[in-house]
């Protein structure tokens, strides 16, 4: 007889009938465990949450009032009939792979990751399991990403090009988590400002004692000569935006490796906080997982090209 | 050949931006340039689907991932330029040199991967015969084609119809009403029929939380709505499903890129 499955996916999210805890749900559920704090993984509503200490503060920031408890990576906890541990997923400051373990059966759910460093956030750590739960946000064989280096590289060269023509420079990024990594990234090369959304994260993480360059946030003020202004694009919507004065617009994410999505942005810089093709392959491939489960983007042929590679392989979505 | 394709990434360039580009590259590229961005196209080594095979077998990508990736890349000279990772090194090829290379199979491949991206898929376009980037008349029209994304608001599942809107300030404002054909639409209706909430009629409003990349072929004026604009030829092109509705730039972003 196969044991019942550890993990199953259900309309709320995932769920795991031997702990009675729901990960990343997405409707209301007692007990959700939280890989991560972007608004697709952390939700409102739940009756108590567990995520590592590090993604708690940026949490709470979004989410307002909730029960929740910090945990530390790699600690082990008994939930029901099951024992939970938090890895890093190198995806964003505080990101979490959750292991569960019942009589030796392993499985684990990746929720966002990213296998190549970054200047920021913990490294990626692969957790060896029987069943692995990945996501593919970026599983086609068309993603290929650049070492952090060089892209960092490529938006210094931008930035200083129009601070030589006295022009600002708007760079377009998530709020927490790829606008902290560009301005780690780009950490001394000249004065950093931010939209106050973006500069309210920034503050939750530099109090936690992640490494990040003195910003400056604006509110109604130009940024100064040569200045680098870290913005959501919703911002660029809002009369803020009239403030900024003459200015260039770029776009940093792993999309921009399409044509198609570069049209309409003054500049597009391929920079990811997923995992490219190689890192998904490589990623599957550390775990030793027998089975794969795909979650996310492109679940259908990432599971398919596990299948032909002589794996058990299933798309969840 | 670098330099070749950033003065063609954004379309047809400018005299003047033409100019710039001769005089930083020899007198043998800025001739060969010239002649391609007045229509003399170099004979083509093979149809954009040959090389898309050749590609294939050279990185040994399944055809089942080639038909998954051309959902996303419609566009084979691209897609042939995506498949291969970015080029261990910086490359140096000329213009020239590389349009030497389009003579056979073994030549094409030989180079194509050491180019970065951009460049390949110029390149691509040049050995598959479909290169028609002519130099700009000046002064140039208004460019309105293009590709916004926008946030699915409404569902008419006897259509299918749906109805997106962009982002403006803290509200959404209609953007346009379309018929429904992606492959993803009965999945679409299933998620659209379990998220009601609210009916008019026979539309179902939906949380603004679904993505989708609408092309068009042109904006027009109209006082009557509330965005000020129709789109020409809307359609939808994809389902956005990893871009959060929060991503979505707004209205105005979309009126900017049309002046
Ligand atoms: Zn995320
Ligand atoms: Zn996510």
């Amino acid at each position: 007889m196969t044991p019942a499955p550890l993990v199953i996916h259900t309309p709320k999210g995932l769920f795991c009938p031997d702990g009675d805890f729901h990960i990343d749900p997405m409707g209301r559920v007692p007990r959700a465990l939280i890989t991560h704090g972007h608004s697709d993984h952390a939700a409102r509503g739940m009756g108590t949450y567990l995520c590592t200490h590090q993604a708690l503060p940026v949490i709470r920031h979004r989410l307002g009032k909730m029960v929740a408890e910090g945990i530390a990576y790699g600690e082990a906890r008994q939930i029901g009939g099951v024992r939970v541990s938090f890895h890093p997923a190198g995806h964003v400051p505080g990101s979490a792979q959750i292991r569960i373990e019942r009589a030796g059966e392993v499985w684990v759910a990746s929720g966002d990751y990213k296998t190549a460093p970054d200047a920021l956030c913990e490294p990626f750590e692969p957790v060896r399991c029987h069943t692995f739960l990945t996501e593919t946000t970026f599983g086609l064989p068309i993603f290929h990403w650049q070492p952090e280096v060089v892209v960092m590289r490529q938006i210094a060269a931008w930035w200083q090009a129009n601070a030589a023509r006295g022009v600002a420079s708007v760079l377009l990024a998530y709020s927490f988590g790829k606008a902290q990594r560009l301005m780690a990234g780009l950490a001394g090369l000249g004065p950093i400002c931010t939209h106050p959304v973006v500069e309210a994260v920034t503050e939750v993480l530099r109090r936690q004692g992640y490494t990040l360059p003195p910003t400056t946030a604006l509110s109604g003020t130009p940024p100064p000569q040569g200045a680098l202004v870290i913005a959501t694009p919703n911002a660029m919507a809002s009369d803020w935006a009239l403030t900024l004065g003459p200015h260039q617009v770029a776009a940093a994410s792993g999309w921009m490796a399409l044509a198609a999505r570069r049209k309409g942005v003054g500049a597009a810089f391929v920079l990811s906080d997923h995992a490219d093709w190689a890192g998904l392959t490589a990623a599957v491939a550390a775990t030793q997982a027998e089975r794969v489960y795909t979650l996310h983007g492109f679940t259908h042929p990432f599971a398919a090209w596990l299948r032909a590679q002589g794996l058990s392989a299933q798309a969840l979505s | 050949m670098m330099r070749f394709a950033a003065l063609v990434a954004q379309g047809a360039p400018q005299p003047q931006a033409f100019a710039a580009y001769q005089a930083k590259v020899g007198a043998d590229e800025g001739a060969a340039a010239l002649r391609l961005l007045c229509g003399q196209r170099p004979k083509r080594l093979a149809p954009p689907v040959t090389l898309l095979d050749w590609v294939a077998t050279a990185t040994n990508t399944p055809a089942f991932l080639i038909e998954a990736c051309l959902k996303t890349c419609p566009d084979k000279a691209e897609l042939a330029a995506l498949l291969f990772p970015p080029p261990p090194k910086a490359s140096t090829t000329t213009l020239t040199e590389a349009l030497a290379s389009l003579t056979s199979a073994a030549a094409y491949l030989a180079l194509v991967h050491t180019l970065p991206p951009e460049a390949r898929t110029i390149f691509n376009r040049l050995a598959g015969g479909t290169f028609r980037t002519q130099l700009a008349p000046a002064p140039t029209g208004p460019q309105t084609a293009g590709r916004c994304l926008a946030i699915l608001t409404f569902v008419d599942p006897s259509g299918p119809e749906a109805t997106f809107a962009l982002p403006h300030g803290n509200t959404l404002v209609p953007l346009t009403r379309l018929r429904l054909t992606l492959p993803q639409t009965p999945a679409l209706l299933a998620w659209a029929r379990a998220h009601v909430a609210d009916r008019f009629g026979p539309l179902r409003q939906v949380p603004p939380t679904q993505v989708f990349e609408l092309a068009f072929d042109g904006i027009t004026p109209n006082a009557r709505r509330k965005s000020g604009i129709d789109l020409v030829g809307g359609r939808v092109t994809s389902w956005a499903q990893d871009v959060q509705a929060c991503d979505v730039p707004p209205l105005s972003a979309l009126l900017a890129q049309q002046t």
